[in-house]
């Protein structure tokens, strides 16, 4: 006889994981776009210094645009966890089939913010840099350790939603034995 | 199916509720039942040795097969 029990309560935990830090990325974006509201161009150089560009004294339109984009990667984190959640939650109440659909699902917006890891790079340099003189503008793009490790966590998701499919499979045959 | 289960024969010869029989075993009530209606895909010979222990007999006495009925 098998013994799911141990499974079940790692994905319980897991679940409680994911949601803390869901709700913890919530109160961070809620907190930039206070940030954002309160005073956008210091805030928008504060985070253009953080992307590695030189101080510089931003227009209120690029201090939005780097205040969105910070969001826009913010929500996209949101997302992956609330699916995650869902995931673990799945497992938990013993509903494998459904978490094959989630670990499908996580395996989209991890390539998605791949993506959007990269696009938002070259949206970012270009709002910084849009007011220096001609010649002195630039778009940026880097590709890393970070991207490299989003690809392999995209690929063992697209992977462990087969894998979950499988489960699912041979846990229905499980119960049907008595 | 083409095995019939016949475990309700048996409950009633021993005068057994079950209930009784699933708490000996240990497996569920709900688990005996679906056994009980033929609703399961399988037993586990732990299953089956446990049932014959508790009832008193064979496993021909519990199953039968019956391709008329496939």
């Amino acid at each position: 006889m098998i013994d799911t029990t141990s499974t079940i309560n790692a994905a319980r935990n897991l679940q409680l994981v994911m949601r803390a830090s869901e709700r913890t990325l919530v109160i961070v974006l809620a907190c930039v776009l206070l940030a954002g509201v309160i005073d956008v161009v210091g805030f928008g150089s504060k985070l253009a210094l953080f992307g590695d560009y030189p101080e510089a004294h931003l227009r209120t339109w690029q201090g939005w645009a780097l205040v969105l984009l910070v969001c826009v990667h913010l929500c996209l984190w949101i997302m992956l966890l609330r699916t995650a959640g869902t995931l673990f939650r799945q497992i938990a109440q013993e509903t494998p089939a459904f978490a094959s659909r989630s670990a499908q699902i996580m395996a989209h917006v991890l390539w998605g913010l791949l993506v959007w890891g990269l696009l938002s790079q070259i949206l970012a340099s270009l709002a910084v840099t849009w007011h220096f003189p001609q010649g002195q503008r630039s778009i940026g793009i880097g590709f890393g350790t970070p991207q490299l490790t989003v690809i392999f966590a995209a690929l063992i998701a697209g992977f462990m939603a087969k894998a979950f499919a499988l489960g699912a499979a041979l846990w229905k045959d499980h119960k049907e034995v008595v | 199916m083409a095995i019939i289960v016949r475990l309700d024969v048996m409950l009633a010869l021993r005068k057994m509720t079950s209930r009784e029989l699933a708490s000996r075993i240990g497996i569920s009530e709900q688990n005996l039942s679906l056994l009980r209606s033929g609703k399961v895909r399988g037993v586990r010979f732990n299953t089956l040795a446990g049932i014959c222990k508790e009832l008193e007999c064979q496993p021909g006495d519990l199953l039968e097969f019956d391709l008329e009925n496939e």
